[in-house]
């Protein structure tokens, strides 16, 4: 494994103000494997990344990069991390930037310039790269990030965010690179409120939930499963509950209900429950399960709490 | 038993060079160095027009405001903190290589300004060692607010190397004397005047040329450079553990 994160807590403040950032985290990543990491604000994602990225130190457990303790100045250089924002100079133009950063891995001028080429191809920044960042819009500023973080050929890359507040074609850009890097053997972390683009994007997905580990799915998986939804007329919204009842797993959606068909059932026997509960559906739909699925069966099970 | 081999590891001259570049450019491309550069230049005029008066004085107050000014900008808070971090370097790389490619840029203005201002003021014949002596001073000034951005700020490291830069002249005898009336005063203005890489030291030493104050000033550019590498190592939340110091 590459990234491995052990029973990881991360508290900020101390006393009163002592908040849990990342409570007992456990997940892993290997060569090759894009991992998403998803949850609500606040759910720990960012702690996550940084603790990977050796820019936070864990409160207990063990963080370990390669086969280095997260931190350190070996397993540093094995991660290229993207923050959110993304960092860099406003004062240097892009190609100066990836200039600077090139010139700490290579052995040879040849080696940096080579470097530099490929960086430029991978966040395409071949019409701006000389222009001070500072004029940068916000895609360029990703996209000269992710190619930042690649001209290191760190063997893992954590990006947070790097996918956010960038038009479709930028994001359809930066989703195929991110995938390419991943091809060519780096482990990449992400994380990110765009669900849909995780699901088309990620090999597995971790869903944190106040610091913690509520899920750890394989997208693959999600594909196999299906969730129906039922639209439900008004009189049926209030008595929605009732049917909520009978099939724990689903959850209520803005016009109606969502119930996985999971353990054998259909929808069928929903519509009959439906049926049975005097609810008035008016209409009906089978889909993937989606990460979506995951996070709002999340906030319910917290609300009822 | 096979004879144990030094194992030296060989310098990482590309990354130094790209430090040094981006410590050159850090400082050149930031508005603040830009207006000091500019007023450093109108005071040199000045005292060109009068003859070279008071040139060391002079030429140390100018290359201390440049070098303090412009080494608060190279590990400033910020993108040049961080890149400094995350280029995951050598620990001495990035405050050294960066204090190297200031010094580069400050070492033709002062020599150049070196000979002007002797020229003006009679053909001062060591012009040379005048040259060197601001260069000296203004690497410890650099280095000190190297050292002291990343923990307090861009500004107020500047602030207080601009002080220093403007106010170094005065010798610690005229500082005890400024303070004659507070004695706890007096006590810490002249214990810092006497630690401090202030330019009445250069001054000295370019009169004298006595070896404590080469010692000195030479002694701040290496305690700046470390504390900078230090403070870099803390990282972006000032975690020591994460930096793995403790």
């Amino acid at each position: 494994m590459l990234v491995a994160c052990r029973a990881v807590t991360r508290a900020f403040g101390n006393g009163r103000r002592r908040r849990i950032a990342l409570d007992r985290c456990c997940f892993d990543a290997g060569q090759g494997e894009i991992v998403g990491v998803v949850g609500p604000n606040g759910a720990g994602k960012t702690t996550l990344l940084r603790l990977i990225a050796g820019e936070l130190a864990a409160t207990s457990g063990e963080v370990v990069v390669g086969s280095h303790r997260a931190g350190t100045r070996p397993a540093r250089r094995m991660v290229g991390f993207v923050s959110d924002p993304p960092v860099a100079p406003p004062e240097l133009s892009g190609a100066e930037w990836l200039t600077y950063l090139a010139g700490q891995r290579s052995r040879s001028p040849q080696e940096r310039l080579r470097r530099i080429g490929w960086a430029v191809e991978i966040g395409e920044l071949q019409s701006f790269v000389g222009r001070r960042i500072a004029t940068y819009s916000r895609g360029m500023v990703q996209r000269l990030a992710l190619a930042a973080a690649a001209v290191l050929q760190a063997g893992v890359l954590v990006l947070d965010e790097v996918l956010a507040g960038v038009d479709p074609l930028v994001q359809r850009h930066l989703r195929a690179q991110v995938a390419s890097l991943a091809r060519g053997g780096v482990c990449v972390v992400i994380a990110s409120h765009d669900l849909a683009a995780l699901e088309r994007l990620a090999t597995r997905v971790v869903v944190l939930w106040e610091g913690q580990v509520l899920a750890d799915v394989y997208t693959a998986e999600l594909m196999r499963e299906r969730v129906a939804e039922l639209t439900l007329g008004s009189s049926g919204l209030a008595r929605a509950q009732r049917l909520l009842e009978r099939y724990p797993a689903g959850v209520r959606t803005g016009q109606g209900v969502a119930i996985p068909l999971l353990g054998g059932i259909s929808v069928e026997e929903i519509l009959a429950s439906a049926r049975d509960e005097r609810l008035a559906v008016t209409g009906s739909r089978v889909r993937y399960r989606a990460l979506e699925d995951i996070l709002v069966r999340a906030a319910a099970v917290q609300a009822g709490r | 038993m096979a004879p144990r081999r030094l194992a030296l590891r060989p310098l990482p001259l590309l990354a130094v060079k790209g430090e040094a570049v981006l410590g050159a450019l850090l400082a050149l491309r930031h508005r603040a160095v830009r207006l000091t550069a500019l007023l450093s230049l109108l005071i040199l005029v000045l005292a060109l027009a009068q003859g070279g008066a008071a040139s060391p004085p002079t030429l140390f107050a100018v290359g201390g405001c440049l070098a303090a000014v412009a080494g608060s900008r190279l590990l400033a808070p910020g993108a040049a903190l961080i890149s400094a971090r995350r280029a995951a370097g050598p620990w001495w790389l990035a405050p050294a290589g960066r204090l190297v490619g200031l010094l580069l840029l400050l070492a033709p203005v002062l020599v150049v300004a070196a000979a002007a201002l002797s020229a003006a003021g009679g053909g001062e014949p060591r012009f040379t060692a005048l040259g060197l002596a601001a260069l000296l001073h203004a690497a410890a000034l650099g280095a000190l607010t190297l050292a002291l951005a990343p923990t307090f700020g861009a500004s107020a490291a500047g602030m207080l190397g601009l002080v220093g830069a403007l106010f170094g002249a005065l010798r610690p005898s005229e500082v005890l004397e400024m303070f004659a009336g507070w004695p706890f005063v007096q006590r810490v203005a002249v214990t810092a005047w006497n630690v401090l890489p202030l330019s009445w030291r250069a001054a000295r030493w370019l009169r004298d040329a006595t070896l404590p104050d080469v010692v000195v000033l030479g002694a701040w550019v290496v305690v700046g450079a470390a504390v900078a590498a230090w403070a870099v190592a803390l990282g972006d939340g000032g975690d020591a553990r994460a930096a793995g110091w403790s």
